[in-house]
């Protein structure tokens, strides 16, 4: 970052202060001459910055990336068909010539399998948090806004969900729902909305008591304007950090719906539903049985790297 | 080394009422209730009858400890809390009735910290110009004014785009300044301008605020625990204790011959930079009484020197014992009540 000389300074240092004044000396000014130009840096360009400059956060964001990429273009990928298999060549071990990574029970390639299931668990793990946060954040952000008694009680009944564990919650609803990934996307929505509501009521209750929400409502704004152009923007960081980290959460918990029977049904090639078909083979091509398995844990990782970097970067302090 | 450069101090405005005042304040009072416990409530008196007057031009401090409820009658006036009881007139206008939109374009605020006082997702530019938007100012109108604001605090335009993370203390208070004076309001409230900077900052932030009201036609209401400070700015001070005025008159004069005991200890507080002149022995006794429950009678009686009995019966009310001096203490019980 170089240091130039403040542009246009010189005309400043022989006009006066103010209009229809005496001029001032040059040396009286002199603190603003010496003022070093520095490139405005918007809030998210300085996050930016911060996390491409977190070694973490670049192997994060690399690994999802390839685990991201790969799912979304399982079609150029891969020529084998993920549903129909053959059956004679079923089990083959990692390394196989034609099959880089094996072929699973019914003799589908495992590559493709795993890619086009990659479109599967991702989007069970990031739809549900994006539903979660829009509600959640309103809820929340409601809730503090109105305070004392509406928003006690708003609060208090997301609190009632904390009685149930989280997966038991997400089984409970997705089997009333029945199968099929739809139904655990609204599962996992409902369980994740309580406790992102939790981080945006805290959020806002902060936000709320600054002195530059005054300052918006002395220039006439009224309520909406002030929660929209000036509250909002500034909840945004902690609720992007806490569904960032749950992401990783979702994709776990999707696969467990699925591995029991409740998520996407079979022969859909979701990681978890691989899991539990390939579970009876797993004495006989354990490393073949374990790769659905290595993929939720690297996704789920990924996520929960990128959201702790994520923290880090978006904690901006002043210079 | 710079030159300091002193302006000089405004003429004082006329100390008669031939000039009418631009904000008068009748009688303001505010409770906030408090819970005390699971069924108590209890009540926080933190501004009690309070009255004045502030006329065009001038520079009227306001100068009392913390939590004297200084602030509060600042956000009282601005509307940003509502009076439990009183009345404020703007101009001769109902301030408590008007278009909110109308007021806001007429008396403004400079808050505190400048750290917290702007927005710190919105560039300096944005930041200025909200109070425009607000008012449905054109975009080009916004530029050129955001412009013309920076400069005139001090700031090179290109600074609008600078987010306030990039900026120091000092800059953010002119760009706290300069948005306060976005929709061109005739009075200012500060509150505590100065007292999150540096000493060096401070001096230049002033003298910005000097400049701009005499280019600008601007009235100030001063407020600050800082009485070297208020001396300097103001052309009138009010002294508060725990809710209520209990001095009130000239700023010079007040230096020169302060009336209620209360003001001679802050003044005898403030410390003297020659070593040969040891802060005086003026000290006040305890801590200030909380405002859930304050004295009876004259509110600083458990801590005055003074006290006499009839301080705890009843309230002492203003008097006028000299000319634009107002005082409300028994001992000068026997001077010529002041009308308001």
């Amino acid at each position: 970052m170089g240091v130039q000389a403040l542009p246009g300074s010189d005309e400043f240092s022989h006009s006066g202060l103010l209009d229809g004044h005496a001029a001032i000396p040059a040396d009286v000014l002199h603190w603003r001459d010496s003022e070093q130009s520095v490139t405005p840096r918007s809030y998210y360009g300085e996050v930016v910055r911060r996390l491409l400059a977190d070694r973490t956060a670049v192997f994060a964001l690399g690994l999802l990336l390839v685990i991201v990429g790969s799912s979304a273009l399982a079609m150029v990928l891969t020529p084998y068909d993920p549903i129909v298999g053959d059956v004679s060549s079923r089990l083959r071990p990692i390394g196989t010539p034609g099959h880089i990574l094996g072929t699973d029970e019914q003799g589908r390639d495992m590559l493709s399998r795993l890619l086009y299931g990659g479109q599967l668990s991702l989007l069970a793990g990031i739809i549900p948090v994006m539903i979660a946060t829009t509600i959640g954040t309103l809820v929340g952000a409601v809730a503090a806004y109105m305070g004392k008694a509406t928003g006690a009680i708003l609060m208090r009944i997301m609190d009632m969900s904390y009685a149930f564990p989280a997966i038991l919650l997400a089984i409970a609803i997705a089997s009333s729902l029945g199968a099929g990934i739809s139904s655990s996307i609204v599962a996992l929505s409902i369980v994740f909305i309580p406790p992102i509501s939790r981080v945006a009521e805290s959020a806002t209750r902060h936000v709320m008591v600054q002195e530059y929400i005054e300052a918006a409502r002395i220039s006439g704004a009224n309520t909406l304007w002030v929660i929209g152009d000036q509250v909002l923007p500034n909840i945004f960081s902690p609720i992007f950090v806490y569904a960032s980290s749950l992401v990783g959460l979702s994709i776990l918990i999707a696969s467990a719906l699925s591995f029991i029977g409740l998520g996407s049904a079979p022969p859909a090639p979701e990681w978890g539903a691989m899991l539990s078909s390939l579970r009876p083979s797993v004495y006989t091509q354990p490393a073949v049985v374990a790769l659905p398995g290595l993929l939720i844990f690297l996704t789920s990782v990924g996520f929960n790297m990128l959201s702790t970097s994520l923290r880090d970067a978006l904690d901006v302090k002043h210079s | 080394m710079p030159v300091v450069v002193a302006p000089e101090r405004p003429a004082a405005p006329p100390t008669t009422t031939a000039a009418e005042p631009i904000l008068k304040v009748a009688d303001l009072h505010k409770t906030f209730p408090v819970k005390l416990g699971m069924f108590k409530r209890g009540a926080v008196s933190a501004v009690n009858g309070v009255s004045f007057d502030v006329y065009p031009g001038e520079t009227l401090g306001i100068v009392g400890e913390s939590g004297c409820g200084k602030s509060t009658t600042a956000r009282l006036i601005m509307r940003l809390i509502d009076p439990t009881a009183g009345d404020i007139t703007f101009d001769s206008e109902d301030a408590r009735k008007m278009n909110r939109l109308v007021l806001y374009r007429r008396m403004q605020m400079v808050f505190q910290d400048p750290y917290s006082s702007v927005n710190p997702r919105m560039s300096i530019g944005e930041n200025i110009a909200f109070p425009m938007k607000v008012h449905s100012y054109d975009s080009d109108q916004m530029r050129e004014r955001t412009a013309t604001l920076l400069r005139q605090v001090g700031l090179h335009p290109n600074h609008a785009s600078y987010f306030p993370h990039q900026m120091s203390g000092g800059q953010l208070q002119r760009v706290n300044i300069a948005r306060a004076l976005a929709l061109e309001p005739k009075v200012v409230i500060c509150d505590e301008p100065v007292s999150a900077l540096d000493k060096s900052i401070q001096a230049q932030v002033l003298n910005l605020l000097k400049d701009l009201q005499r280019d600008l036609n601007l009235t100030y209401i001063f407020i600050s625990h800082d009485l070297n400070v208020v001396e300097y700015m103001s052309d009138r001070v009010l002294v508060m204790y725990l809710g209520q005025v209990v001095e009130s008159c000239a700023s010079d004069e007040l230096y020169r011959n302060p009336l209620h005991p209360y003001t001679k200890v802050l003044l005898s507080s403030i410390p003297k930079t020659d070593p040969d002149e040891r802060t005086s022995g003026e000290q006040v006794s305890g801590e200030i009484p909380s405002p859930l429950n304050p004295p009876s009678g004259c509110r600083f009686r458990t801590r005055c020197p003074s006290a006499m009995a009839m301080c705890a019966e009843s309230r002492p009310l203003m008097r006028q014992p000299n000319a634009d001096h107002n005082v409300a203490c028994f001992l000068y019980e026997s001077e010529v009540p002041t009308h308001a």
